[in-house]
């Protein structure tokens, strides 16, 4: 993982120059009137608000903090992280692209659970994804399926094939209503054909406690949650839904392989306003970029559990791009699924 | 022998000067955590962990977990002395602590809440250490169990009730209404959000409850011109033989109901010393006292929430389960230090384990030294004049309600119910009804929708469970008990009329 990590930046940085160069006139044209900066960016004295979408003392709030503990030092200037929790992610994401896009007011986004904000038309968000300028992405918590090691279903097969012998009698878990193990379950279910007994928790936790109770069949979650439990030999992953194998979980094969051409996971990233100044971007932009190879930020990081992957500002804007066309015919199955009345995402 | 071993190596590493003095600093800012009203222990903790990022990591945990309980020591002191709960889990001490301070017995109030957290606690703590065979329990309380559990806790709600049981009723109804607002659990449809963001994730309790107690407190003492808190003579600082006594059995009594709840994640400390406190009133020989300073309705519910933020450690050790919302925002920090809670963490990292466990001896120890003394101080503060120490009071919630989620729409809320909570008292309706169905009702609907979603709506599943059927047994004893008693007098009644 860590080797397709560090070729990953390489690849990254010889596309960074030419990036950054058209996000600059791309920039200059949107907003010629802001670009016009007497200091250079970032002024000294001025702090770098982060708004982070979710609760204090949460993942995404603990590597935000690690991330612009880095930054702050290396670009000069104080970086602060304000947790705005709510609406999932809503109230938070809005205040973010609500601000003005000066550089110093950025934010964290966790797609596809952002995404979702903005696709579901019940949500009635006013942005979409122009309305954010993409800075980098520094996480990828691919989605897993996951299994009690010592229980009945050793393959993905094996659960497919249960699901379907007998409908709507096993059990597979998500995380929350409308997140990522939600659109993965009815994405999978709709390419097998399979049928599930959905049943929603709050929060990964609750997903291990079912699955080591035995009370549940499966679990869809990310590695992050899940690979300390394989590893200590009380779970077992059967699919991993990004397009490689990771070397960390061996013998692991892909949804893909398996003949589901899915891909999805927790991607947190970092992003301004829509109309930021490219010259604030690009500043950011490299200093990420040096963050993710900063011994300390990665260990604090990869012992999370949760893996690094680094992406420049045009890469991580394409990445989101994709992650987008697949997320929106999971949020139509969501909702169908749901009996929600709403007329496919927007 | 092996515990014993181990335990004596987690001591080698808590007591070393460094340990010792983050535990210390811990358990101040926990205490600190606990007497600002509206900051808890979760926004405390999150708000306090990148402090920690620059310690080693023994260092780090021992620390954060002194603050979540030291923040269990803490809240109970504007609880008592002015009404207004310094956290969730304490709101219910203002009952009858509040009414013993009116008496002039606020000292002993304190000193049997800190009395009562220490064995509460040290409890707690020594459950951890025993933890291997109570992990099953924890893993058997699934959905299904939880929801017959928030059954039997509903049917505690009548006794709660003050004079009226219509009055009660109606506040239980206003907070069973006031948990239904938000997104749907199960179909993520917006209710009675009335297209406000704010609303998604329904009202914020924290909010609710400072604008309840504390926010109406203010307002109901502005009525009154420069009255002092207290009017009563102040008597002993500490508790009597005869409080001692009475506080006995409440302080076993707790220690065990916040000790199981404790093991059942997703169980609040709120939740905890509220049954505790119901407990102690239902089995009280007058129940029709509490309410007006009995000294078992402090000691039962603080006793509890401390054992259960002890005892919620103990999902997190032996099966990196988070058992509440401050032991998730802990385990981040684990893992941030490169610690992976779990079985694996004793075999691992023992060290890192049995000191975090040996230091929450220690940190409970010191918190009742620090506690203890402290409570000539913290009584000092009833001769601040009522004008301006509510004025700093108020303050002091305002930043608390924003602080939690960075929110302006919290302080709103908390205003809002600030009044509503006045009004409750004008019409004589009392709170704890309505505090006792807000913090149940949405954990009951929660595990109902999850548990029908499990059997795809079939209501058998409830029957499946034998923890589950004897919970509800229970319910239904509880609820059937007074008819029982009154057709059994009507019988011998007419039996003697016979006669």
């Amino acid at each position: 993982m860590h080797q397709m990590t560090q070729a990953g930046m390489l690849r990254s940085q010889a596309r960074q120059r030419l990036a950054t160069t058209a996000l600059f006139a791309m920039a200059v044209a949107a907003t010629s009137q802001s670009a016009v900066a007497a200091t250079p960016y970032p002024d000294k004295g001025k702090p770098i608000q982060v708004i982070v979408p979710f609760s204090a003392g949460g993942p995404t709030d603990i590597q935000a903090r690690i991330v612009t503990d880095f930054m702050a030092k290396d670009i000069g200037t104080s970086m602060v992280v304000v947790p705005k929790p709510g609406a999932g992610s809503q109230i938070g994401l809005q205040q973010l692209v609500s601000s003005k896009p000066d550089g110093y007011t950025i934010g964290i986004t966790n797609n596809p659970t952002s995404m979702g904000v903005y696709l579901m038309p019940s949500r009635k968000a006013t942005f979409n994804r122009a309305s954010f300028a993409p800075i980098g992405m520094f996480l990828f918590d691919p989605e897993t399926i996951t299994v009690k090691a010592d229980g009945p279903y050793k393959s993905f097969k094996d659960l497919i094939d249960a699901a379907k012998a007998k409908p709507k009698t096993v059990r597979v878990t998500t995380n929350g209503l409308f997140s990522d193990d939600h659109m993965a379950i009815v994405s999978v279910a709709k390419a097998t054909g399979a049928q599930f007994a959905l049943v929603h928790f709050d929060g990964t936790p609750e997903e291990v406690a079912g699955l080591m109770a035995g009370r549940t069949a499966a679990a869809f979650m990310g590695v992050g949650g899940s690979l300390a439990h394989v590893k200590a030999g009380n779970l077992r992953h059967l699919v991993l839904m990004d397009d490689q194998p990771m070397a960390s979980l061996p013998g692991v094969p892909t949804l893909k392989s398996q003949g589901v051409n899915f891909t999805i996971g927790s991607a947190r990233g970092m992003s301004g306003p829509a109309g930021m100044p490219a010259e604030a971007i690009a500043v950011l932009e490299a200093s990420l970029g040096r963050a993710m190879k900063d011994r300390t930020v990665v260990d604090k990081i990869s012992a999370m559990g949760t893996p690094i992957r680094y992406l420049n500002a045009a890469d991580f804007a394409k990445f989101w791009e994709n992650m987008e066309t697949q997320v929106r015919p999971a949020i139509d199955l969501m909702l169908a699924d749901q009996g929600v009345e709403e007329k496919g995402s927007k | 022998m092996e515990y014993f071993d181990n335990l004596m190596m987690g001591f080698s590493v808590a007591l070393t000067p460094q340990n010792l003095m983050f535990a210390f600093i811990g358990c101040v800012l926990g205490t600190l955590v606990g007497v600002l009203p509206g900051l808890g222990p979760s926004a405390g903790t999150a708000l306090l962990i990148p402090l920690t990022f620059s310690l080693p990591p023994t260092g780090a945990i021992i620390m954060l977990a002194a603050i979540y309980y030291g923040s269990q020591y803490g809240g109970t002191i504007t609880s008592v002395l002015i009404n207004v709960p310094g956290e969730a889990s304490s709101a219910v001490t203002c009952f009858d602590g509040y009414q013993m301070a009116q008496k002039g017995r606020a000292g002993a109030a304190l000193a049997i809440a800190a009395i009562g957290s220490f064995i509460g606690g040290t409890i707690g703590v020594m459950g951890l250490v025993a933890a291997a065979p109570l992990t099953r329990f924890a893993l058997e309380f699934g959905p299904v169990e939880f929801f017959a559990l928030m059954v039997l806790g509903m049917t505690l709600v009548s006794g709660l009730s003050g004079a009226s049981m219509i009055k009660s009723m109606i506040s239980a109804t206003l907070g069973l209404m006031l948990g239904t607002v938000g997104m749907d659990p199960a179909q993520g449809v917006p209710r009675f959000t009335f297209g406000s963001m704010e609303l998604m994730e329904g009202i914020g309790f924290i909010p609710v409850i400072m604008g309840l107690f504390g926010v109406s407190e203010v307002l109901t003492n502005a009525e009154e011109k420069w009255k002092p808190i207290v009017t009563a003579k102040m008597s002993s600082l500490w508790p009597t033989i005869q409080d001692l006594k009475e506080s006995f059995w409440p302080i076993c009594r707790g220690s065990v109901i916040g000790f199981v709840l404790g093991l059942i994640p997703g169980m609040t400390g709120s939740a905890c010393s509220f049954s505790a406190y119901v407990t102690e009133k239902k089995l009280s020989k007058n129940p029709e006292k509490f309410g007006t300073g009995m000294i078992a309705g402090v000691a039962g519910p603080e006793t509890a929430n401390n054992a259960h933020a002890n005892a919620s450690y103990i999902p997190l050790f032996t099966l990196g389960i988070p058992g509440s919302a401050t032991v998730a925002i802990l385990m981040g920090a684990f893992m941030m230090n490169g610690l992976v809670p779990g079985p694996f963490l004793f075999k691992e990292h023992p060290d890192v384990a049995w000191g975090v466990i040996a230091s929450m001896y220690i940190g409970n120890v010191m918190l009742l030294i620090l506690n203890l003394p402290l409570v000539g101080i913290w009584v000092k503060i009833l001769k601040v004049p009522y004008s301006i120490l509510f004025a700093i009071i108020m303050g002091f919630m305002l930043l608390g309600a924003y602080a939690t989620e960075n929110s302006a729409f919290d302080i709103m809320s908390m205003l809002l119910f600030g009044v509503v909570g006045y009004l409750l008292r004008k019409l004589d309706i009392p709170l704890a009804p309505a505090v006792l169905t807000l913090i149940l009702g949405p954990l009951m609907e929660k595990n109902l929708r999850r548990s029908l979603e499990m059997s795809q709506g079939d209501f058998s599943i409830f029957l499946e469970s034998p923890i589950a059927v004897g919970l509800l047994i229970t319910a239904t004893l509880v609820l059937l008990l007074p008819l029982l008693r009154l057709l059994l007098g009507l019988f011998k009644e007419k039996l003697a009329a016979a006669e």
